[in-house]
């Protein structure tokens, strides 16, 4: 099967600041990709620049190129102007952002707002069909049509961030990109909106960008994880590979600082200091000042290469079998 | 072991629209002991911030009283005191910390406020090497200049300077990247370690729950339907309730698991149905439910569970 989304070489600049700096990713239809990384690492601004919605002070670089199914010409984003890319978004690829559920019109009720995107796109129809679309809409999202009529306030957070996967899902498109889509919420509203986007995958064929910085959530959800770090993927594969054996020492710091219940109770000791500043990025590896493996090879840029089948970190000394006892890296000014 | 903070019965009710009241905290008995790690876990709107505002007397109750070492906590006097013993960090470090004031007046604050005497430096000093964070490069920044990690550990820095003997954190990780909070978890063990500082942890993150608390008490729509070890109460939960919250936890591990998740959301406290409170959303829900409410019992499993279940009036002999 032909991949639906191909970025190659994706960069990113904020002013002379690298905010991505060289990603590529595939997917194919149906699949669910985890993107995972810290706050700054880029992730958020891949999906902005995918979506060719950066403000002006960012500039893109690379090719993305969309194939949805249906649809004869493969779609060069990277081409598109905004004219262009307006035909793209939500009929195409929509984005579910964080706090989404917040940016619903206060004024206007969920039945109007929810029938704005369905006509935004499709050519005119009769206030039937398009009542009945949104009926649709709503029970796809496990909503009753009744709550149509209600207005944001009326709603819980959850069943905002429902009409919002609702709003995503008006114009039939074939991949959905959820940043943090749960982050605000509880755990029991968390499971809801999770097993939501896993049954609309299955129903509706559809592909899934999951932008999260919570890698439980991601393990739950997606075939697929990349992990950013510093504007780059430092390591991806299937999900449940990376997490049974992360090839990259920041995957591994990262999964050991999470306790998992049933797991060992003692506090792994956390990864020390923050990631660096895009203006000021180390020389070689960008994790090197923060790694307890670091050595002098480390001066050189790792490539992002296959260690294990499927399984792709960039990393010196990857495939890694075992991983040592780390000796702490000494980084000036530790506290992150 | 002595209790630092006592709550006996307390309820806080707030008045909610057209003359309902809203049953934020109605009816909790809870004991934080002196250097214990406690833990107070729900989602939002169960209670638990309310909670830990009326333990620290930023909230009158309605009804039962808090206690300190014997001393009811109620008049000014009392609470000046309460503070300097009991002191609360919140979950935005962004909105707590003076965004005018360098981080010397900030840390400093508490001092002044409680008039106390003595070497105010040495101690802001010493109470920022406790988070460490080094006085000479922070000192005379303002929060601006700080990372998020660095504002939450000023936060614990002027929360610290009074020596309390007990912190109350509310949500304090849950904005925080998992590096920066994994270090800021860090500094609360070690000062817990170092001080014999008693915390009194409020999350809905079950997993830091269970890895950090000595013991656990679990709310819902006000009340606390289980109370035990975190080990107990998390490995081996006795209410359907916190078996529910356990089920969904997102778990990072290669071993996909079949969730399944408790449906409907949490009541309005305007509306706390009848009998027991969670009888609505529970699956083992049974013939009297929706009448008695069901007090807090110790279970055969170790913790306390207000649960007709394990109720031996009521159980049914099977269920359990």
């Amino acid at each position: 099967m032909s991949a639906l989304l191909e970025i190659s070489d994706l960069r990113v600049l904020h002013g002379d600041r690298p905010i991505v700096d060289g990603v590529d990713l595939t997917l194919r239809p149906g699949e669910a990709l985890g993107l995972a990384g810290e706050s700054g690492c880029g992730k958020t601004t891949t999906a902005l620049a995918l979506m060719k919605l950066l403000p002006a002070s960012f500039t893109q670089s690379g090719t993305m190129t969309l194939r949805p199914p249906g649809v004869e010409e493969p779609i060069n984003v990277e081409r598109r102007t905004e004219a262009g890319m307006q035909l793209v978004r939500w009929r195409h690829v929509s984005l579910v952002f964080q706090g989404a559920m917040n940016s619903l019109d206060p004024v206007k009720r969920i039945d109007a707002q929810i029938a704005q995107a369905i006509t935004l796109h499709e050519r005119p129809q009769s206030a039937d069909d398009v009542r009945a679309r949104i009926g649709e809409l709503l029970t796809t999202v496990g909503l009753t049509p009744a709550l149509g009529q209600r207005y944001p306030h009326q709603l819980s957070g959850g069943q905002r961030q429902r009409v919002m996967i609702a709003l995503a899902l008006a114009c039939r498109p074939s991949l959905v990109i959820a940043d943090e889509p749960t982050t605000a919420l509880d755990v029991v509203m968390q499971a809801q909106i999770l097993d939501l986007l896993e049954r609309l995958r299955k129903e509706l064929g559809l592909a899934l960008i999951l932008i999260s910085h919570d890698l439980g959530v991601l393990a739950e959800t997606c075939d697929r994880i990349a992990v950013m770090y510093a504007g780059r993927i430092v390591e991806t594969g299937p999900v449940r590979e990376v997490f049974a054996a992360p090839q990259h020492p920041y995957t591994k710091r990262l999964l050991d600082s999470l306790p998992v219940i049933g797991g060992s109770r003692e506090l792994a000791p956390p990864i020390p200091g923050g990631p660096p500043d895009p203006s000021e990025l180390p020389q070689g590896c960008r994790f090197r000042p923060r790694c307890p493996y670091a050595a002098e090879k480390c001066l050189e840029d790792p490539p992002l290469r296959e260690v294990r089948p499927r399984q792709a970190a960039a990393c010196h000394f990857a495939p890694w079998t075992e991983w040592p006892e780390a000796h702490e890296a000494a980084i000036e000014g530790a506290a992150g | 072991m002595t209790p630092l903070l006592e709550a006996r019965d307390l309820a806080v009710h707030f008045p909610g629209p057209r003359r309902t009241v809203a049953r934020a905290v109605d009816g909790v008995s809870l004991d934080w002991q002196s250097g214990e790690i406690l833990g107070v876990v729900g989602e939002s709107g169960c209670g638990k911030s309310t909670l830990a505002r009326a333990l620290l007397g930023l909230l009158r109750p309605t009804n039962g009283s808090v206690e300190s070492n014997g001393v009811a906590i109620d008049g000014r006097g009392s609470l000046s005191e309460l503070r300097k013993r009991v002191q609360m960090i919140f979950q935005d470090p962004y909105q707590t910390l003076n965004p005018r004031q360098r981080v010397r007046t900030i840390v400093a604050e508490p001092l002044r406020v409680q008039h106390v005497a003595g070497d105010a430096e040495a101690r802001v000093r010493r109470a920022m090497e406790d988070v460490g964070l080094d006085p000479q490069r922070f000192l005379d920044r303002y929060p601006h200049q700080l990372s998020g990690g660095q504002r939450q550990r000023v936060a614990i820095a002027a929360s610290l300077v009074l020596e309390p003997d007990g912190l109350i954190c509310d949500e304090p990780v849950s904005m925080l990247d998992v590096s920066v909070r994994a270090q800021i978890l860090q500094v609360l063990m070690e000062l817990r370690r170092r001080r014999d500082l008693a915390l009194l942890f409020i999350t809905h993150d079950l997993s830091l729950a269970w890895s950090l608390c000595d013991r656990l008490a679990v709310m819902y729509l006000g009340r606390i339907v289980e109370q035990g070890s975190a080990v107990d109460v998390i490995e081996r939960p006795q209410h359907p309730y916190t078996q529910a919250l356990v089920a969904a936890v997102p778990v990072p591990s290669a071993e996909a698991r079949i969730r399944e998740p408790l449906s409907g959301e949490l009541p309005d406290a305007t509306n706390v149905p009848t009998g027991c409170r969670f009888h609505p959303r529970c699956p083992k829900r049974f013939e009297p439910c929706d009448k008695v409410d069901p007090p807090l019992l110790p279970t055969s499993a170790g913790q306390a569970a207000a649960c007709l279940l394990h109720d031996p009036a009521h159980a049914p002999d099977a269920v359990a």
